[in-house]
């Protein structure tokens, strides 16, 4: 549970990071960056599915779709999982000013609550979903499209490191190009298959969200663990390649 | 007296650090209960704080036309429990409604206890003796030595459980030995489960023999089983459908079991759950027992505070149209965690 909260972390982060300011598409993305880290708070509906391939060369994808709240001062993240079934109905809070992180649990009615003491750094590196790096790791192409009458900027990032030359082919990021709203994340494996499809379905900023509301989790026994967590891995999130 | 309160207190201090979890509920329960022949008001209070699964003390105090208490203590040496509860020793014992006090020691792996005290049901005494062991976390095994009007059983569970990918397995067997007048009775059960994220799936399946006590899912003479799913219906909306089978070999009854629990999110300040569990007669066509609960619960104080209003609804009807027994409730609870 925690990689999910690492992961959706990380690519909240890509909202109001500042980042690149030399070429045309990292001027872009800082505008975006310096565009919603202004926001008070972010409303968001997202799914996120990973592809794995079977012998054959058939995909199999597996698809989680999630709500976001996010409140940037003090900085409170919930999200509410929809689906796959297995999770839905499960609710993940990271509260930074309580310090501290629950996890609902509907089978169970548990609400697990655990100390967070991860803190958020504003680094200079690229700091999109599922992709870490420096800005010089990846070389950055900028298109600009038209789907449904609606203009949209498309970046591609090449990885330049071996190391990450070892993970992922590239990566597509899009956004529009009115207001700079997140649409799509691609990632392509080695073999310049899709391997990760984040589409962000809504976007809403300045929503007025409760503190209190994103707080209030369902009826549930509160148990707080005092030791670190035993990890479970989660099979989605396994290797897909 | 004081010394050993001082003794427990110490103890609770001295290993309250040393625990992964920690939780703790304040309740206060009043509930008016009307049936055809009375009309009465419960009152319960309950005080429960564990600083982990193997550390922990229950207080609770309530008044049922008497008054009614049980003290608890769990520490990683000792537990006792004393007062009015349900040991549930064994699947044998579920329902038995107990007034008295059990008390276990833990050597290392092992537990040995004793539970003395009566069923209120029919103020028989009741005694038992037993051991756990610990084989391994996987595998754990109890046995027991049960007195109960005038007759003895030998108990024997089998516990084994996996912890899986969000989630838990696990299986069990139950034997039980009854010597009764020198005669020896045999009965037994397998149950288990399976929980991955949201689904779950129960079941268990038994015979129980004719001498044995009323006192289990499966009464006397009975052999059958039950089985039990809980999925998602939507993201708010959870379900839990069972349905069990037993049949009577004695006198060729046989029964139906039915049960459904809705469990609906509607708001995180508003929950409510529907619990309907029907049980219907082959014997006499027209005879079945329904029992309806709905609860609201207003979690509030970001959910440290929960409020629920219940109702409660129980009909025993017999096949001649005639109703038995007709009885309903409302209550009010309200728990506050710590």
């Amino acid at each position: 549970m925690r990689k999910i909260i690492g992961l959706i972390l990380i690519f909240s982060l890509v909202l109001i990071l500042p980042i690149f300011s030399q070429t045309s598409a990292e001027s872009i993305l800082k505008e975006a960056g310096d565009k919603w880290s202004n926001v008070k708070d972010i409303q968001m509906k997202l799914s996120i599915t990973i592809y794995s391939y079977s012998s054959k060369g058939e995909s199999i994808p597996q698809k989680m779709t999630m709500e976001m709240f996010y409140i940037l001062n003090p900085l409170i993240l919930r999200i509410n999982f929809l689906e796959p079934a297995l999770l839905s109905g499960q609710i993940i809070l990271v509260d930074s000013e309580k310090k501290l992180t629950r996890v609902y649990v509907p089978a169970t009615k548990q609400i697990i609550e655990s100390e967070f003491t991860q803190t958020l750094t504003y680094t200079s590196g690229l700091n999109l979903p599922f992709i870490s790096g420096k800005e010089d790791d990846f070389t950055l192409e900028l298109m600009e499209i038209t789907e449904k009458n609606e203009k949209i900027y498309k970046i591609i990032g090449r990885p330049n490191t071996p190391e990450l030359k070892t993970q992922m082919s590239y990566f597509e990021f899009y956004l529009t190009k009115i207001d700079l709203k997140p649409l799509r994340l691609k990632i392509f494996d080695l073999q310049n298959r899709l391997y990760v499809d984040m589409a962000w379905l809504e976007f809403k900023i300045n929503q007025n969200l409760s503190i209190s509301k994103l707080r209030t989790l369902p009826q549930g026994k509160i148990i707080k663990q005092k030791e670190p967590q035993t990890i479970t891995p989660i099979p989605f999130f396994s290797p897909g390649k | 007296m004081r010394k050993l309160v001082l003794f427990f207190l110490l103890i609770l201090f001295l290993t309250s650090q040393t625990f992964g979890s920690e939780w703790g509920v304040l309740e206060l329960n009043t509930e008016v209960f009307s049936s055809r022949e009375k009309s009465y008001q419960k009152y319960n209070f309950l005080l429960e704080k564990w600083w982990s699964e193997s550390l922990g003390v229950t207080v609770n105090l309530g008044y049922e036309e008497y008054l009614k208490y049980r003290l608890g203590l769990q520490t990683p040496y000792i537990r006792g429990i004393y007062g009015y509860f349900y040991p549930n020793l064994n699947f044998y014992t579920k329902y038995l409604n107990f007034k008295g006090f059990f008390f276990g020691i833990y050597i290392l792996k092992d537990e040995v206890y004793i539970l003395s005290g009566e069923n209120l049901d029919d103020k028989s005494s009741l005694k038992a003796l037993g051991w756990q062991r610990v084989f391994t976390p996987h595998n754990l095994a109890n046995f027991s030595l049960l007195s109960y009007k005038e007759s003895y059983t030998f108990d024997v569970n089998l516990l084994q459980k996996y912890t899986l990918p969000l989630g838990i397995c696990y299986t069990a067997e139950e034997i039980s030995f009854l010597i009764k007048n020198s005669i020896l009775y045999i009965s037994g059960l397998i149950q288990g489960g399976i929980s991955i994220g949201n689904f779950s799936l129960k079941g268990y399946l038994g015979s129980n023999n004719s001498e044995n006590y009323n006192l289990s899912d499966i009464k006397p003479g009975e052999f059958g089983g039950e089985i039990s799913i809980r999925t998602p219906l939507t993201v708010n909306i959870f379900s839990r459908i069972s349905a069990g089978y037993f049949h009577n070999f004695n006198n060729g009854n046989a029964r139906v079991r039915l049960g459904f629990l809705m469990e609906w999110n509607l708001r995180d300040y508003l929950n409510i759950e529907s619990l309907t569990s029907f049980e219907y007669r082959f014997k006499q066509i027209g005879e079945y027992n329904l029992n309806q609960k709905i609860q609201l619960n207003f979690p509030t104080m970001e959910g440290l505070l929960v409020g629920s209003i219940y109702w409660i609804y129980n009909l025993e009807k017999l096949a001649t149209e005639e109703i038995i027994d007709e009885n309903q409730a409302f209550g009010l609870k309200i728990s506050y965690q710590f």
